[in-house]
Formats: C-alpha cells, structure tokens, sequence
C-alpha cells in the first residue's frame, strides 16, 4: 500500500515539473534604431539571458560596420564606403572592403536576373526623386522632378559603367555622372549575412530578424512552432495592422510599398520605388511580399514584382523556384502565386 | 473476516502517510501551475518609477549645449513638496527629412526616460502620423537612454514580427539621446 503510494506521489511529482516545463522558450529582444535609418528588431528564443547581453552587443557593432559601408549619404572617417565610390565617379579605382564587393557583385547580378528592373546604378535618377521628396517633406515646395532632368540623368545608369575588381579590392564608376543606389538590395542583404552570423557565431537556431520592415527567420519559434509573420497593411491608419499572417520556418519575408516612402504632389501621392522604364514611381499595386529562403533575393524580388502589372509579377514569380508573392492591388484585394497559401 | 478488519481498521501511521501524500501531491500540481504561468509571463523589468511634475526648476546652460545637444529648454522637475523628482528637456534633432522637437522627462538617475512626448515634427505624412501617436511616444517611457536597449515583448502580440513596416525615429531618438548625454556630461545640475 505504502510502495503504491509513493509511486502515485513520485508520478504526480513528475508530472507537475512536467507542466512547468511545457512552454515556449523565453525570448529575447533587441532594437537597434541606428542602422540603416530604420528600426531592425532581433528576437531569439532559447538563448540564456547573460549569454544575451553581450551577443547583442556584438551583433550592433556588426551591424553598423555594414551601416558606415553601405551608407550612400554619409562618409565616416578611415572608411572608404558607397559614398566615397559615388564621389569618386569617374576617377581612380576605390579600395574599398571585401563586403562592399561581394554586395555590389550581387547588384550586378540581380540587374541581369531581373532584366534590369533591379538596377543598382539608377542612383542619377533615384537621387533627382529623393531630393524632390525630401523639399516637400521639409515644408518645401511639392514638385516632381524636372523630365528632362530625368531623362538626361537615364543616361547615365549603365551596369557596365561599374567596374569591380575582386582580385584587387577596388571599385570604379568610370562614368562621373553616374551613382550607385543600393536602396533595392541592401537592407536584404545585410539581413541575409545577418542570419549566417548569428548562427555560425552565436550558435543561434531560433531567430527572427527585422531589418526595417525586411525580416528574415532562422528555424522557427520552436523546433515545431512556426514565427507568424503580418503583412503591413498599406492603409497605415487603419485598425488592422496587417492583411494576411503567414507561418514561415527558415524563411524571410519582404515587403515592397507604395506607403513606405512618399510624398504627395497636388492629391496624388509619388511613392519611392522607381520604374526605370517610365522613370517615374510605379503604380501597379500598393505593395508586394515576397516569400523565399534568401533575405537578398526577397529584397530583389519584391522590388521587381512591384515595377509590372500584378498579372505579369504573378508569373514572374511562379517561375521562380522556392519562391512566393502575394500582391496587394489599389482597391486592396490580394493576387497570389500558386503556392503563396502553404504560408497561411 | 481478518482482512475485513485489515481494511477497516488502518494504522494512524498509514493515514497519516496517506494524508501527506495527498496534500503534497496538491501543492505541487498547484505549485507547478503557478511556475507555469509566471515562466510564461513576459519578464519586463520597468526601470524607475513616475516621477510626478508639481513643478520645475530651470536648469542654465550654454550656446555650446544648445548646439552640441540640441538642447533648447532644460529644468528640474519637482514634486510638491519642492524635492526634486528627475529632468526635464526639450531637445531636437534634424533627422533624415526634417526636424524633430521633443519633451522628455528623465527620471534621477539621468537615464531612465519617464515620458516622451514629440512636440514638433515636420516628418512624412505616415511617420508624422506615427511619431504623434499616443502608442509611438508610450513605448519610450520606462526605456534606459541611450536608446539602443534590449526589452521582452509582451505577450499575446499577434504576429511575431510586421514585414514592410516603416518606423524610422531617427530624429525621436537623436533628440532624446541629445538630452541624456546632456545630462550624463553635466554633474551637480
């Protein structure tokens, strides 16, 4: 009678340190508001807390070296970075770091996967819209850019005028009026490195990474518990946040808007993303995401789709392997691709 | 008819035994749910308390802070009864697009930012709908300057993270960084 007892206590003891034990693991989070000009959040899970405070400290500091490199409006000292190759348009080739390179090589790429629509020297164009946007926002004057500006400065946004030499480190544009705007790819990118340095450096197995809107999930939650991703709502004022959820395992997930950077001229709004073939913002739809297991390529892509008519970028994207979209059209419904709903 | 009296008639020592094991058992399945609920519970720590504003006391400074930090108003909060409670500055910071006139309230110990409030903004219509927003200005209270920190989200958020979201408050957090290091390099204030 004792001997049964003390089986049924030792067996409702175990179950009750059971019933403790089953939850998710705690999360840890940290918000970094100085890099890239936007917020980058990273949440892990079933990382220890103390082992924590000195990760994320290790991780800004990664950050932001990609920050100074990538920065076209800024140069810091003891660095040669994309402003310095801007502002050495035409000149001597720049040394420049290997992590400038291996972006710009992508850049190169990318143009050519995505016949052009991705172009990482449009910045003479891009840099014309940007400074409009900026007036306005400023109290300025609202004004669009001068057409004639902009198709002189189409002129110079040639691929070929971006000279890399991986060999020697050096960068050249060897037309003085042409910029580099990293803008399409970079926020991507540097996502993507992110994901490989958490884990082959911190051991990291369950991570989300937003990089201004740009995320990037390692694992999931859980080994079994998916991370629930929103999609942004591009109505911002409305009480829903986002329009659909997906559950994403080792996926990233990005977004391309018309709401993220705009300005408004008269009561029609000119959004940031620029189609080169109109040389004017693109309105095919309000926003695109993408879904795939590549942060840099999410970037490219979404940025892609958003340039077509949602028709085109719906079979854009279904020729893409291991990669989904969901557009948001201007009356606010949803076009997918043909497997986007595995993610709902 | 022994084993009948066997039943009937058990030892105190057993029903003694028996007792414990039932009220252990209890406490710990009890126990056990507790731990269960607070290993779930977010643990957000709160640094500083609400330091009350009954009134202020102007701090002086120089053409050199005002530049250097962005400093265009500066004071001690008080409490009723003239004991002072913590800072109080208006700072700005010209961010990416325009530029940003902020109040915020430190608590003593110069880091733990009490309250914030964006008096002045000239940003983009979306993030100027944003960054005036009760929801955007409360996430700052209770934050350690500078604002670069580590917190634990609450619980119950619908989705783990927002693809396509926009917040930049760059210019929010140069102006309240530009106080704190105001203070930080001001003793004696």
């Amino acid at each position: 009678m004792l001997k049964r007892a003390l089986c049924v206590l030792c067996s409702l003891l175990l179950a009750g340190g059971m019933a403790g034990c089953a939850s998710t693991p705690e999360v840890r989070t940290v918000t970094y508001m100085d890099a890239f000009d936007t917020v980058t959040t990273v949440s892990v899970y079933g990382v220890d807390e103390s082992a924590f405070a000195s990760q994320q400290e290790q991780l800004h500091d990664w950050l932001m070296e990609y920050h100074r490199l990538y920065d076209i409006y800024h140069t810091y000292e003891g660095v040669n970075n994309l402003k310095t190759v801007n502002d050495t348009a035409g000149g001597q080739p720049v040394v420049t770091d290997a992590r400038i390179i291996d972006l710009l090589t992508y850049g190169k790429h990318a143009y050519e996967r995505t016949g052009g629509r991705v172009n990482i020297m449009a910045g003479s164009v891009l840099a014309l819209w940007h400074e409009c946007r900026t007036q306005a926002l400023e109290g300025g004057a609202a004004t669009l850019p001068d057409t004639a500006a902009l198709q002189r400065a189409a002129g110079h946004t040639a691929m070929t005028s971006l000279s890399l030499d991986a060999k020697a480190g050096t960068v050249c544009i060897t037309d003085p009026d042409a910029r580099l705007d990293v803008g399409a790819i970079a926020k991507g990118y540097v996502a993507e490195q992110a994901a490989r340095y958490v884990q082959e450096t911190f051991g990291w197995k369950h991570v989300l990474l937003n990089v201004g809107g740009n995320i990037r999930t390692v694992g999931g939650k859980t080994a079994d518990i998916p991370f629930t991703v929103g999609i942004q709502n591009p109505d911002l004022t409305a009480a829903q946040a986002y329009v659909a959820t997906v559950k994403v395992t080792d996926r990233a997930v990005v977004t391309s808007g018309d709401y993220q950077r705009y300005y408004t001229v008269g009561d029609r709004r000119y959004a940031h993303i620029i189609d080169m073939d109109t040389l004017y913002p693109a309105t095919y739809m309000q926003a695109v995401t993408v879904v795939c297991g590549d942060s840099a390529q999410a970037d490219e892509l979404s940025t892609a789709l958003f340039v077509m008519p949602a028709e085109q970028a719906i079979a854009y994207i279904n020729a893409v392997p291991d990669a989904e979209a969901v557009c948001i059209l201007a009356d606010g419904s949803l076009r997918y691709s043909a497997g986007f709903e595995e993610y709902l | 008819m022994n084993q009948q009296n066997h039943r009937r008639y058990r030892s105190p020592s057993r029903l003694l035994a028996i007792l414990l094991m039932v009220v252990a058992s209890v406490a710990v399945i009890l126990l056990s749910g507790v731990w269960y609920n607070t290993a779930r519970q977010p643990q957000l720590t709160v640094h500083g308390t609400s330091t009350p504003v009954e009134g202020t006391r102007p701090i002086p400074f120089t053409q050199e802070d005002a530049e250097a930090y962005g400093l265009e108003a500066a004071s001690r909060t008080l409490d009723a009864s003239g004991t002072p409670t913590g800072y109080l500055l208006i700072t700005a910071a010209t961010g990416y697009r325009s530029r940003i006139r902020v109040q915020t309230v430190f608590a003593e110990d110069r880091r733990t930012v009490v309250s914030l409030r964006v008096l002045y903004q000239q940003e983009t219509e979306y993030l100027g709908t944003r960054i005036t927003g009760e929801e955007f200005q409360a996430q700052f209270a209770g934050r350690l300057a500078p604002l670069r920190l580590w917190t634990v989200p609450g619980e119950g958020s619908p989705v783990d993270g927002l693809s396509g979201s926009t917040v930049s408050s760059q210019a929010v957090v140069k102006a309240v960084n530009g106080g704190y290091r105001f203070l930080q390099q001001h003793d004696g204030l």
